[in-house]
């Protein structure tokens, strides 16, 4: 993308997000529940990384929203102006520690939450702030001649700031989780102390390039799906989702429809455009029902635009269920989210990676390899090389200085 | 072409490095050059018979209330400057009495705020047998 380009990017970004200022609130209870939203979340970037169970992956970034009447918080006195913020930050190393045994570890950190102020490191907490990180961590071993890789780790949840209107919340440092792949199929489970929280079995049947499946054809065309079982503890029942990602057209265009149950309820659906399958660019166009019982206005439609490092959204499913149910407002979110595997990148949950530049060298036709005469130094000499005469260079016999100095 | 593929990598990290600085510069200790997120409300009783007894912040439901002006305004007098983190929309409550001596029976009048933070001047008058509100 050219740099003009940017720049219209991020100054038709502030219009429309100066255009936007009569924004939905975001509710007291979203941001209550903000950390098991957060813990869930990063389990399934998890498992979305871990599909290769080896190479490496980069994700960090932050939501931005300029103005305070973009993410107001709604509250039984009536609406605050400031900041839901969520910024984050994800690592995945593997290395082969002997042939085909791979063994890495995980780090993701989120700190989310809603303040009286934007910032970066300290927030104003006010008598209405939330301030939350979650940090999911663990180690990962692959066999890859098996397509098998196991991980586990722990969860911590700090309630860094906890402000008069939310429930109390300590910190919470005994969440546990496990990871089990073998083929396209993967369990996870996350665990608090003794009791299940949730138990997340994917089937990935579709074939991805990445991951040594096929470029194209029909088992490109398979189906993966997912089912994520909430524990619902003491305050509801315990629920179900099931979800279905469907290549339609050559990678680049998705579907995807989730579902509840037991209530056998409609969630959300999705389609998704991305130019290239390595996913660094996208067009998506979410509908998600919001819970509200309110007809028609109970769907909320909204789409996204992603940019390699600029994600521009409004109502998309995937802001409202990561960033406190926000919408009706612009949010964009500045990023960086690459994956890697055997030098080749992708964005997360990619089934090809992008297409590198690459020079064909052929040996038979040595002197149309390389150009012959672009102005940078030659490494190959070729019979047209003229060759260096030093005829103007005088040399003088050392004095006899040469033989001492010791 | 490596020098091609340099400034290629370098242009794009000159560009991403131009947007995060953008980024910092509208967000964060800069944007509260000019947004305040605090209150600091000061009330003057310009009625002339009637005592103020408080200013509270009342729920939507009009159930649970929040203190803010704690103190009885007699006719002319200011309340002290208190500093709270109301920002946003919200309802007062104002108690107050038809006597200029804080006696009789206490009254309780609604109104919505928009309050945008900063240094608030609220001067309380009396027009049409009601309260009436405006900022200074």
């Amino acid at each position: 993308m050219k740099f003009s380009g940017i720049l219209k990017t991020l100054l038709s970004l502030v219009a429309v997000s100066a255009v936007s200022a009569l924004a939905d609130a975001v509710s007291v209870d979203a941001l209550a529940n903000g950390g098991a939203v957060t813990r869930d979340n990063q389990l399934s970037e998890i498992r979305d990384v871990l599909r290769g169970g080896r190479g490496g992956y980069v994700n960090f970034g932050f939501n931005y929203m300029p103005l305070v009447s973009q993410t107001p918080l709604k509250s039984e006195f009536g609406e605050h102006d400031g900041f839901a913020f969520r910024h984050y930050l994800a690592g995945f190393g593997a290395g082969e520690i002997s042939k085909n045994n791979h063994l890495g570890m995980v780090f993701w950190l989120e700190r989310s939450g809603w303040d009286g102020e934007d910032f970066f490191l300290i927030p104003q907490y006010n008598d209405f702030s939330v301030v939350r990180s979650v940090a999911t961590w663990g180690a990962v071993y692959t066999q890859s001649s098996l397509d098998l890789t196991f991980a586990a780790g722990m969860q911590h949840q700090n309630a860094e700031y906890v402000g008069r209107l939310y429930p109390d919340e300590n910190d919470k440092w005994l969440y546990s989780w496990a990871h089990l792949r073998w083929g396209h199929t993967s369990i996870q489970g996350s665990f608090h102390r003794t009791d299940w929280q949730s138990l997340r079995i994917s089937i990935d049947l579709e074939s991805r390039a990445v991951y040594g499946g096929r470029r194209s054809g029909p088992l490109t065309y398979l189906p993966n799906f997912e089912m994520a079982l909430y524990n619902g503890m003491d305050y509801a029942d315990d629920s179900v989702r099931v979800s279905w990602e469907q290549n339609l057209f050559a990678q680049q265009l998705y579907g995807e429809v989730t579902f509840d149950f037991p209530n056998k309820e409609f969630h959300s659906a999705a389609l998704k455009f991305y130019p290239d399958p390595s996913r660094m660019i996208g067009f998506e166009a979410t509908c998600l029902r919001r819970n509200e019982r309110g007809g028609s206005s109970d769907l909320l439609w909204g789409g996204a635009i992603d940019l390699l490092f600029i994600r521009l959204a409004y109502n998309s499913s995937y802001e409202y269920e990561r960033l406190f149910r926000a919408k009706g407002t612009f949010i964009a979110e500045i990023k960086f989210d690459m994956a890697t595997i055997d030098g080749f990148l992708f964005a997360r949950g990619a089934p090809k990676s992008a297409p590198l530049e690459s020079v064909t060298f052929n040996p038979k036709e040595k002197s149309s390899a390389f150009p012959k005469d672009d102005g940078k130094i030659q490494l190959n000499k070729s019979p047209e090389t003229k060759p260096l005469n030093a005829s103007g260079i005088r040399y003088e016999k050392a004095g006899t200085s040469s033989k001492g100095g010791k | 072409m490596l020098r091609n593929s340099f400034s290629a990598k370098f242009g794009r990290v000159a560009a991403f490095a131009f947007l995060a600085c953008v980024a910092l510069s509208l967000t964060g200790c800069l944007s509260h050059w000019f947004l305040e997120s605090e209150s600091r409300l000061q009330v003057e009783n310009r009625t002339e018979n009637w005592s103020i007894i408080s200013v509270d912040v009342a729920s939507e439901n009009r159930a649970k209330f929040s203190s803010w002006i704690d103190e009885t305004l007699l006719p002319g007098e200011r309340s002290h400057v208190v500093e709270e983190d109301w920002v946003g929309d919200f309802t007062f409550r104002v108690k107050y009495t038809k006597s200029s001596d804080a006696t009789g029976d206490t009254l309780v009048d609604y109104h919505e705020f928009n309050l945008d933070g900063g240094s608030l001047y609220l001067i309380v008058e009396e027009g049409k047998g009601k309260l009436s509100y405006r900022f200074k």
